[in-house]
């Protein structure tokens, strides 16, 4: 395996509240390598939107907090690179894409203007030839007659094109990590198909490296190769997708698998619920947070956090009494 | 068959909008000839993706909206012609769940108030009749009886979508329409609520018009499935029939889009968007997207027409 072009290790980003100082993000080892896609899956607030937030520094300081670790890319600690050097990078190398277009898309400028935007910060590139690139670029995201298209403000373009022009501008430089937060979760089914397919074709031909944050188990089965889990704030498990889907180890893992309704699951009779809700970040238990609602829970887990171990077959779980693997078919 | 609990027929509805700078009127078609039955303690799936008019045909039914043409028996009553107390009586056999339990619940009124609110409307109990129906129908709907003098505020996304249906539970209706209920919650989470319709449905008997852009959902939960694409039926059959063998392209193609894990299979990715439904194409209104569309096709509309045993599909080409 090729040397991961990103790494994260031991994240801890905190958020300062009238309760308490709490941690979002409490402890996060991942990383990704070039051509590859790591699907970041997770209910509401387990931490994975702060921890692609941390990796740009685009969380507001305070009330947020990145209180230890680092973000290694391409040899550099992202979290202690000096400010003017980091903007730099932003937008460029690392560049990143959001659930809504509509609010990411500044509504009083047009598409094509935004596209530009990008490349008057990144490149000395003359204004003849960015107008020439971001018609390439629209082209590229498989823009319908982009050169009226560039000429439109947000509005005028449907969710499906807005996302295209999101995608037109992270693109812009070439970057060598894409973090794409939720994005398609505004879109329909069909357009849904569409942008994943295209972020997988550019991924592809450019090596880019992806993060694909999502709360879809199906956008995650189908788009990417690797995956890591998140519960209350941590990775719970990770590892190859095809290993972790086909033999979850960590029991949350395996209760969302089990919830969601598929092909498999016989219709109109119950389906596998995990008891509970998720900890809020105020009322985190003790030890494993994930105990309470866990079928498999054994009494250290009320004490003692379980840290990431390797499970075999290249996945890790945190889990102190993992499930059994199962056999290969 | 029996006599439906409801059948819909021909049902339209148009939103007028301002276009142009003259203020010339043109028109949304959001519903256009919608047939539909439900049959008593059924699950009827309507899905389709945003703009297709699944949540006006829900409003219409229930007469949130009024319709334009077509009629609504719900029954063996006419429902578009019910004046005022008759359309009263007739919401208390008719009731809705929302998508967005954070919107739909009023603040300012406690979950007893907001639980009991249409037995206090139609005078159905005594006070103290009523909180003992609150405490249980709380129960039912798997909370405790103390929270109903709690407010909305107190309650995670799960428990206020259970509020909801405990709300909507209150009057035994004969109907719910379930708009979108479960789309904004989590997986863990959306998993609950669905036993829990499914399991009420057993207990009482209810039907339920499930309406959802999600094919999982609607494949789980749903007798029978109509699928919607701008403003009308295409598609409409048993869940196990349409999702192993759909006869419209369209629905071949949501299938093939939903992500699914362990599947390995052939996708099918629709070339452009869904066009306006201020103007919508000539002739079949999905041909500009349809893998398969011939010429006929951006001619002359497709009838609904039964393709096999209980399945039918708008498109000139089924069966497939």
């Amino acid at each position: 395996m090729s040397e991961p072009i990103l790494s994260i290790r031991g994240l801890r980003t905190t958020f300062r509240t009238p309760y308490g100082v709490f941690p979002a993000v409490d402890g996060v080892d991942i990383e990704v390598s070039k051509g590859e896609t790591l699907g970041i899956v997770g209910e509401s607030g387990c931490g994975k939107s702060v921890t692609a937030l941390s990796i740009l520094r685009l969380l507001p300081e305070p009330p947020a907090c990145i209180e230890a670790g680092e973000i290694l890319f391409a040899g550099k600690d992202l979290l202690r690179l000096p400010p003017d050097e980091l903007r730099e990078l932003r937008g460029s190398r690392v560049a990143m894409i959001f659930q809504e277009p509509m609010t990411a898309l500044n509504p009083v400028l047009t598409a094509g203007v935004q596209i530009e935007e990008v490349l008057e910060v990144h490149t000395d590139m003359d204004r003849a030839a960015r107008r020439a690139r971001v018609i390439e670029l629209l082209k590229l995201v498989g823009m319908p007659s982009p050169e009226s298209r560039l000429r439109d403000y947000p509005h005028q373009l449907s969710g499906g094109m807005r996302q295209r022009v999101m995608i037109a501008m992270a693109l812009a430089c070439d970057p060598d990590v894409l973090i794409a937060d939720e994005p398609t979760t505004a879109l329909d089914v069909t357009i849904q198909a569409q942008i994943l397919e295209l972020l997988d074709t550019l991924k592809q031909r450019f090596q880019m490296a992806v993060l694909l944050i999502t709360h879809d188990l199906g956008v995650v089965a189908e788009w990417a190769q690797k995956i890591a889990v998140f519960y209350a704030g941590r990775v719970v498990e990770k590892g190859s997708v095809e290993e972790i889907f086909r033999s979850p180890r960590h029991p949350y893992t395996q209760g969302l698998l089990l919830s969601m309704p598929g092909e498999t699951t016989a219709r109109r009779t119950p389906l596998h619920v995990i008891p509970g809700v998720v900890p809020d970040l105020v009322s985190r238990p003790s030890g494993c947070s994930f105990r309470e609602r866990c079928t498999q829970a054994v009494p250290i887990c009320e004490s003692v956090d379980p840290e990431l171990a390797s499970m075999g077959a290249g996945s890790s779980a945190a889990c102190h009494n993992p499930l059994s693997a199962v056999g290969r078919a | 068959m029996s006599e439906p609990l409801l059948r819909v027929r021909g049902l339209r509805k148009y939103f007028p909008i301002r276009a142009g700078f003259l203020g010339s009127r043109a028109s949304v078609h959001a519903v256009e000839d919608v047939d539909l039955t439900i049959q008593t303690g059924e699950t009827v799936g309507l899905v389709g993706e945003s703009g297709c008019g699944k949540t006006t045909v829900g409003r219409l039914i229930l007469r949130l909206i009024e319709s334009d043409a077509g009629q609504i028996e719900f029954m063996g009553e006419d429902v578009r012609s019910l004046g005022r107390r008759a359309l009263r009586a007739l919401r208390r056999r008719m009731q809705v769940i929302f998508q967005d339990p954070y919107a739909s619940l009023n603040p300012r009124m406690t979950v007893g108030e907001a639980i009991g609110e249409g037995l206090y409307i139609h005078r159905l109990a005594t006070a103290s009749e009523r909180h003992r129906r609150v405490a249980e129908l709380l129960e039912i709907v798997g909370m405790k009886a103390s929270h109903a003098s709690r407010y909305p505020h107190e309650f995670s996304g799960g428990q206020r979508q259970r509020i909801g249906i405990a709300r909507a539970l209150a009057l035994e209706p004969q109907l719910i329409v379930a708009d979108e209920p479960v789309s904004s919650l989590d997986v863990s989470i959306q998993a609950q609520i669905l036993n829990l319709l499914l399991d009420l449905q057993k207990r009482f008997g209810m039907a339920y018009l499930f309406i959802s852009h999600d094919l999982r959902v609607v494949r789980h939960v749903s007798d029978r499935v109509a699928v919607m694409y701008l403003g009308r039926i295409v598609e409409w059959a048993s869940s196990e029939d349409l999702y192993r063998g759909a006869q419209h392209p369209y629905t071949q193609a949501l299938l093939s889009a939903v992500p699914e894990p362990g599947r390995l299979r052939q996708r099918t990715v629709l070339s452009g968007d869904v066009p306006s439904p201020l103007a919508p194409p000539s002739g079949c209104s999905f041909h500009p997207r349809c893998p398969v569309a011939v010429e006929l096709c951006s001619r002359e509309l497709p009838e609904l027409r039964e393709v096999k045993s209980q399945h039918f599909s708008a498109c000139h080409l089924a069966p497939f």
